[in-house]
C-alpha cells in the first residue's frame, strides 16, 4: 500500500500539508483528485508551486481510478488529496479502491453548513457523502494534525444531527 | 549542579518517584527553548501565524521591545533567559537592532545555554517547532532555522503545468 494520506482538505495542499503531514507521514507525491480542480488552470499551478520539490498529479475523478491504482503498486509513497468528501463518495461508487481510512482536515464554513468544530463545517451533501463513505466500509478521521486525537464520524454525525 | 531533595522521613517517598523527579529534571534541563524578540509586536505577530498553522506550543517565548525603554528591556530579557533551565534559540528581528544587541550580550556572557540568530520569519519557526525534540541539540536547533529561514524567501516563477504523471 503505498498510499500514506487519504485526505480531505478544502485548501488541498497548503502550509498544514507541507510543514506537518509531509513530517508525519513517507512521501514522494501527491494525487489530487476533483473535476472542478482539475478544470482550473489557475488554481493547478498554485496547488504545483505550494508542494515545493514534491510532483503533484491532478486528475479527475474519471481519470484518478487509474492513477490510484498505479500510485497502489508503484513503490512511491503517495498522498491522495481532495477538497471535498463527494470527491471520495464519487470514487467509491465507482468501486475505486483507495484504502481503510479517509482522513479529514480542514472544511472550511460554507452558506448552508452547520459547523461542528473549529475547521469542520459540513452540509447536507458532505454527510451524504461521508455516510456513503462509511457505508463502503471505509473508516473516516477528523483529524487536523497528525498529533490531534482523530474523531469518528459516528461522533461527528450525532453532532450534526443534534443540531437544528 | 546540586539537586537538593528534602526527604521528610515520616512520609514514606517511593525511591522510583524520586528518580522520576530526577529525569523529569534532566529533560528539563535538556529541553531547547525558542525566543522570539523584536521591537513592537513582531515576535506576537509571528507567533499568532505560527499558531494559526500549526496550533499553540509551549516551547515557544516572545519577548518585545517596546515604549517602556531599552532599559526594561534588558532587565526583562536577562530574568527570562536566566530562568530557563535549558538552552535556548533566540530569534530577533534585525541585526544590530536593540533586541538583537541586548541578546548578543546575553551570548557573550553564557556561549554555551543561547543561541543568537536575527532575520526572524515565519518559515524558520513552521520548520523546527514541529521537529523539536528532548534529543535536539543547541546547534542542530541552529542549523534548522539558518536553512529554513533563508530557504523561505524565494522570488515567485511562473511553472509548467504538463505533467501529471508521477508513476
Amino acid at each position: 500500500m503505498s498510499i500514506s494520506v487519504v485526505r480531505v482538505d478544502d485548501r488541498v495542499i497548503h502550509g498544514q500539508t507541507m510543514t506537518r503531514w509531509t513530517k508525519a507521514r513517507p512521501v514522494d507525491g501527491i494525487l489530487v483528485v476533483g473535476d472542478n480542480i482539475a478544470h482550473d488552470k489557475l488554481r493547478r499551478k498554485v496547488l504545483k508551486a505550494a508542494a515545493n520539490e514534491l510532483k503533484v498529479g491532478i486528475y479527475t475523478v474519471a481519470e484518478a481510478g487509474e492513477k490510484i491504482a498505479k500510485g497502489i503498486e508503484s513503490k512511491k509513497k503517495f498522498f491522495l488529496i481532495s477538497d471535498s468528501p463527494q470527491t471520495f463518495a464519487k470514487l467509491v461508487d465507482l468501486g475505486v479502491d483507495f484504502g481503510k481510512v479517509l482522513n479529514v482536515g480542514p472544511m472550511n464554513t460554507r452558506p448552508g453548513t452547520k459547523v461542528l468544530g473549529r475547521t469542520v463545517a459540513l452540509d447536507q451533501n458532505d454527510y451524504d457523502a461521508f455516510e456513503d463513505i462509511a457505508r463502503h466500509g471505509v473508516e473516516i478521521q477528523f483529524q487536523l494534525l497528525p498529533d490531534d486525537e482523530p474523531k469518528s464520524w459516528t461522533t461527528m454525525k450525532k453532532k450534526y444531527d443534534e443540531m437544528k | 549542579m546540586l539537586i537538593k531533595i528534602d526527604i521528610d522521613l515520616k512520609i514514606a517517598i517511593p525511591y522510583n518517584y524520586i528518580v522520576k523527579i530526577i529525569c523529569n529534571y534532566k529533560m528539563e534541563m535538556k529541553l531547547v527553548k525558542v525566543l522570539l524578540t523584536s521591537h513592537g509586536n513582531l515576535a506576537e505577530g509571528i507567533l499568532s501565524g505560527f499558531e494559526f498553522i500549526a496550533g499553540k506550543s509551549s516551547k515557544i517565548l516572545t519577548l518585545e521591545l517596546d515604549n517602556d525603554g531599552i532599559d526594561k528591556y534588558r532587565s526583562r530579557l536577562n530574568a527570562l533567559l536566566d530562568q530557563q533551565k535549558g538552552p535556548v534559540l533566540i530569534l530577533a528581528d534585525l541585526k544590530g537592532g536593540t533586541p538583537y544587541n541586548e541578546s548578543y550580550k546575553y551570548y557573550l556572557e553564557h556561549p554555551e545555554k543561547v543561541s543568537l540568530i536575527s532575520g526572524l520569519n515565519l518559515p524558520m519557526l513552521l520548520e523546527l517547532i514541529p521537529q523539536l525534540t528532548s534529543q535536539t541539540t543547541l546547534e542542530e536547533a541552529t542549523e534548522i532555522v539558518l536553512k529554513a529561514g533563508t530557504e523561505g524567501i524565494i522570488k515567485a516563477e511562473d511553472i509548467q503545468d504538463d505533467n501529471d504523471d508521477l508513476f
